[in-house]
C-alpha cells in the first residue's frame, strides 16, 4: 500500500509533527506511513484523509496485492 | 523507539482524560504499593517470629518482591504527578500510550516475549526436571495456565467483535 501523505502534507504545507498532533498519533507513526512500513487502521487512514480533506481512497492507494487479502 | 509499559497503554483522546485515567491508576498502583509493602512486612515478621517456619530464602523472596512493587508504584505514582503540571509532557505521553503503530509493536512484543519464555520454561522444565522433578510440574502448571487462559480470552473476545 502507498500514501500520498508526504505530497498532500508538502502541498498544505503541514509538518509531520503538526499532522501527528492533529490525527492523535506520533511523529514517528506519520514517518512510519510515509516511508510505507506500517499500514494505517482504517480509523486512522480515515482521520487522516479528513485532515487533508480527500477520501481514502486518494489518500492511500491498494495495490493489487493488498486487494487480494 | 521509545519503550513503553506494557499496562500504560491508553485510548484516551483528550489531555484531560488521559488526566483522569492516570489518576484512576494512581489510586490502582498506590493499593498495589500497599499489598507490596504489607508482604514484605508480614514476610519480615513472620522471619522474626521463626513460628511461621518460613525458609530464609523465601522470606528474601517475599520482602524483595514487596518493596520492589512498592517502590515501582511509587516511582510510577511521582512520574504521573510531575506528568500533571506539565501539559506537553502529559500529551507526548499520551500519544505514545494510544499511538496505534506502539501499540501494535507493544502487541508483537508480547507476543515474541511469551513464545520465549514458553520455550525457556519448557528447557529449564525437561532439563532441571531430571534433577528437580517439580520443575516440570511447574511448567506443566504454567502451560495448563496459559492454555486455559487463552482459550477463554479467545471466546470473550469472539463474542465482542
Amino acid at each position: 500500500m502507498k500514501t500520498r501523505i508526504m505530497e498532500f502534507r508538502k502541498e498544505k504545507k503541514v509538518t509531520q509533527e503538526e499532522l501527528a498532533d492533529a490525527v492523535n498519533v506520533t511523529r514517528q507513526t506519520i514517518i512510519s506511513l510515509e516511508n510505507g512500513k506500517y499500514k494505517a487502521s482504517l480509523i486512522l487512514a480515515h482521520k487522516i484523509s479528513q485532515y487533508f480533506g480527500v477520501a481514502i481512497e486518494e489518500m492511500f492507494l491498494f495495490d493489487k496485492e493488498d486487494e487480494n487479502l | 523507539m521509545k519503550g513503553k509499559g506494557i499496562f500504560c497503554q491508553t485510548t484516551a483522546a483528550t489531555n484531560e482524560e488521559y488526566r483522569k485515567e492516570l489518576k484512576r491508576k494512581n489510586w490502582i498502583m498506590a493499593l498495589i504499593g500497599v499489598l507490596g509493602l504489607a508482604a514484605s512486612v508480614i514476610a519480615a515478621v513472620a522471619w522474626k517470629s521463626e513460628s511461621a517456619g518460613l525458609p530464609d530464602y523465601m522470606v528474601g523472596v517475599y520482602c524483595g518482591m514487596g518493596t520492589g512493587i512498592t517502590l515501582g508504584c511509587l516511582i510510577l505514582i511521582g512520574r504521573n504527578l510531575l506528568l500533571f503540571r506539565d501539559e506537553e509532557k502529559l500529551k507526548r505521553s499520551r500519544l505514545e500510550n494510544s499511538d496505534e503503530r506502539l501499540r501494535q509493536i507493544s502487541g508483537l512484543a508480547i507476543r515474541a516475549a511469551v513464545l520465549v519464555m514458553m520455550i525457556a520454561a519448557l528447557a529449564a522444565g525437561l532439563i532441571g526436571g531430571i534433577f528437580y522433578p517439580i520443575l516440570i510440574k511447574a511448567f506443566l502448571f504454567i502451560l495448563y495456565v496459559f492454555l486455559f487462559s487463552y482459550l477463554i480470552a479467545c471466546r470473550v473476545y469472539d463474542k465482542r467483535m
